[in-house]
């Protein structure tokens, strides 16, 4: 070989070498999801008016033979936990926001398989949760800035629960007059006692749990009940002892049948 | 020769065709990594002045107080595209307003004044009522208020994220997309640059004998010191305000319950959070309620000693002034104005 071409044949051998070295193709981006080890559990949040569905906007009747017809359901639940088979608390979920006009009732729980008795879960949020700030939650989250946020005293709302009523007794009056229910303090946070329940989750599959939320009771029990003639609007900081009322009925209403 | 160049011309080829094998390189000069506190700007606030609550978590950067100002002066954030929180916050009136109560979108009123903003850093509480904990989480009440902006937040994320300079500025500022965070962190980063310490008053405490105040604002001075008008015992410090609560008989019956609506107490009730009297001399209206119009005014209120008031603070005492006095104390509040009213960076 040629002097003069070997250094050109050794520079080619390094750019071929080179070229063999270059690193492969990263592989195209797998999107399945990995395989799972865990299933889900569905807590459905049945919102009722004494074993009848309830449909905002539809007419009800109410203890006082009054004519209601809610326009606005929407409640924060928060610290959901069950029991495992050994007995131990087990906390699976930190916060959901209900929301019946936007379809929301049901949360969606990814958990271990195995046995679990129970299903226990607070009325509002703890004052930690409750004060803390909304925007560091990212959009869509339960706790997330929405209109269950009390901007202006850094707290949530944790019901909402409104309509309009015909207190007339005929059941034919105008619905004229606005009730509005929106409870939320620290002193109105209900942690439940767990309602007994046992269930199994399976690997890769869906076990659900319904919860039925009673709305007749919101306004009514054996213990107490708010006449919406007299009381029919508290914004909890305007008229904090019917909202105390109001949540003393509210967190009677939750039921697993 | 020919071999030569072909040999040179296929390594070249080669080593060209590799280079575009290889996938994108993402280039910093655009999207920097995440701001650290390496990045962050000083401010120089007042010597004079106590240490300013400054979250450790919101320090300042340029980036974040441009974001934080474009959008406190952006209307684009309101239900009617009108109002920005400049429009209640008005910086020639040391980001106060005349209006008794401000206007928000569609000239719907609220309930109170609209107070100062300048020198906000220094505040633990915000809202008159002390209802929130921090400057960050203040943004959200009236962006969402029905008489103020009227205006959700996710509306907001999503308009500054179809804002191509707006989403780079928010990156550069806090690493990450628009999002209620930004917002919120930035509005408030920006407001805290918002400080005023060389009025009259201040050049007169650093330097007496250069900057000194006219017989009248002395006289003024020594009595709003003094126990007969009792005016520092809230309005006292650098700041020339307590941040605590107070109710002074403004009313015997309040029509906004003040302290109260957020604590559910009854012996909170028509309690406000002590205002500080720094630029008052450009933020009247005063009062919760804009109710008294000029520094005259509430001086002739506090020498009444307040209405009778259960909560009354038991520091509302009357005193009589006379033409003169008053006119003097009147002067010296005046020389707790300066000329700064934002702090450009």
């Amino acid at each position: 070989m040629k002097p003069i071409v070997k250094p050109y044949v050794a520079l080619l051998l390094i750019a071929l070498v080179w070229v063999s070295c270059k690193k492969p193709d990263e592989p195209p981006i797998d999107c399945t999801p990995p395989p799972s080890n865990s299933g889900t559990l569905k807590i459905n949040f049945n919102a009722t008016y004494n074993g009848v569905p309830l449909v905002l906007f539809t007419d009800y009747t109410t203890v006082e033979n009054h004519r209601i017809r809610p326009e606005e359901l929407r409640f924060l639940v928060s610290d959901m936990w069950s029991e495992d088979s050994l007995g131990d608390s087990i906390y699976i979920k930190d916060a959901f926001k209900y929301d019946l006009a936007a379809g929301v009732i049901s949360a969606t729980i990814a958990m271990s398989p195995g046995n679990y008795n129970g299903l226990g879960f607070s009325l509002g949020v703890n004052a930690v949760k409750n004060h803390a700030n909304p925007a560091i939650y990212p959009l869509g989250h339960p706790l997330a800035v929405g209109p269950m946020h009390w901007d202006w005293a850094n707290g949530y709302i944790f019901t909402m629960y409104g309509g309009k009523v015909d207190t007339s007794g005929t059941g034919t009056g105008p619905l004229n007059i606005t009730y509005g229910f929106h409870a939320g303090a620290d002193t109105l946070f209900s942690p439940l006692p767990l309602f007994p329940h046992a269930y199994s989750i399976a690997l890769g599959s869906t076990t659900e749990i319904n919860v039925d939320v009673n709305v007749a009771k919101f306004l009514s029990n054996v213990s107490d009940t708010i006449d919406l003639r007299y009381d029919n609007v508290t914004h909890t900081f305007s008229n904090l002892p019917l909202a105390i009322r109001f949540m003393n009925l509210y967190k009677l209403a939750f039921s697993i049948p | 020769m020919r071999i030569f160049c072909f040999i040179t011309a296929f390594m070249v080829s080669m080593m060209v065709l590799m280079e575009c094998g290889q996938p994108e390189v993402k280039k910093n000069t655009e999207e920097r990594t995440a701001t650290t506190e390496s990045d962050s700007l000083r401010i120089d606030f007042p010597s004079h002045f106590p240490k300013p609550n400054i979250p450790s978590e919101n320090y300042f950067t340029e980036d974040r107080v441009a974001l934080g100002k474009e959008i406190f002066f952006s209307t684009v954030f309101s239900y009617d595209g009108k109002i920005s929180c400049a429009s209640c916050h008005i910086p020639e009136l040391a980001f106060a307003d005349t209006a008794i109560i401000s206007k928000g979108v569609n000239g719907r009123k609220g309930f109170r004044n609209s107070p100062s903003l300048v020198n906000i850093a220094w505040h633990a509480v915000f809202m008159l009522d002390g209802g929130v904990p921090t400057l960050e989480m203040q943004a959200l009440a009236p962006f969402s208020g029905h008489d103020e902006m009227d205006f959700s937040l996710s509306q907001a994320v999503e308009i500054l994220n179809n804002d191509k300079e707006l989403t780079a500025l928010s990156k550069k500022a806090y690493n990450r997309i628009p999002d209620a965070y930004v917002i919120t962190s930035a509005l408030a980063c920006y407001q805290r640059t918002l400080f005023d310490g060389n009025s009259r008053y201040d050049t007169y405490v650093i330097d007496s004998v250069a900057n000194p105040l006219s017989a009248s604002e002395k006289k003024g001075m020594q009595l709003f010191f003094s126990e007969k008008t009792g005016c520092a015992s809230c309005h006292g410090g650098m700041l020339f305000s307590d941040y605590t609560y107070q109710n002074i008989g403004l009313y015997e019956h309040y029509a906004d319950s003040g302290r109260s609506r957020i604590t559910l107490r009854v012996k909170d009730s028509g309690k406000f959070k002590v205002p500080s009297l720094r630029n008052v001399s450009v933020t009247a209206p005063y009062m919760h309620d804009g109710s008294l119009k000029t520094l005259e005014e509430v001086v002739r209120f506090y020498e009444t000693g307040g209405k009778k008031h259960v909560n009354k603070s038991h520091m509302m005492k009357k005193f009589t002034l006379t033409n003169e006095e008053r006119a003097a104390l009147v002067d010296f509040l005046k020389t707790l104005t300066g000329n700064t009213f934002t702090n450009d960076v």
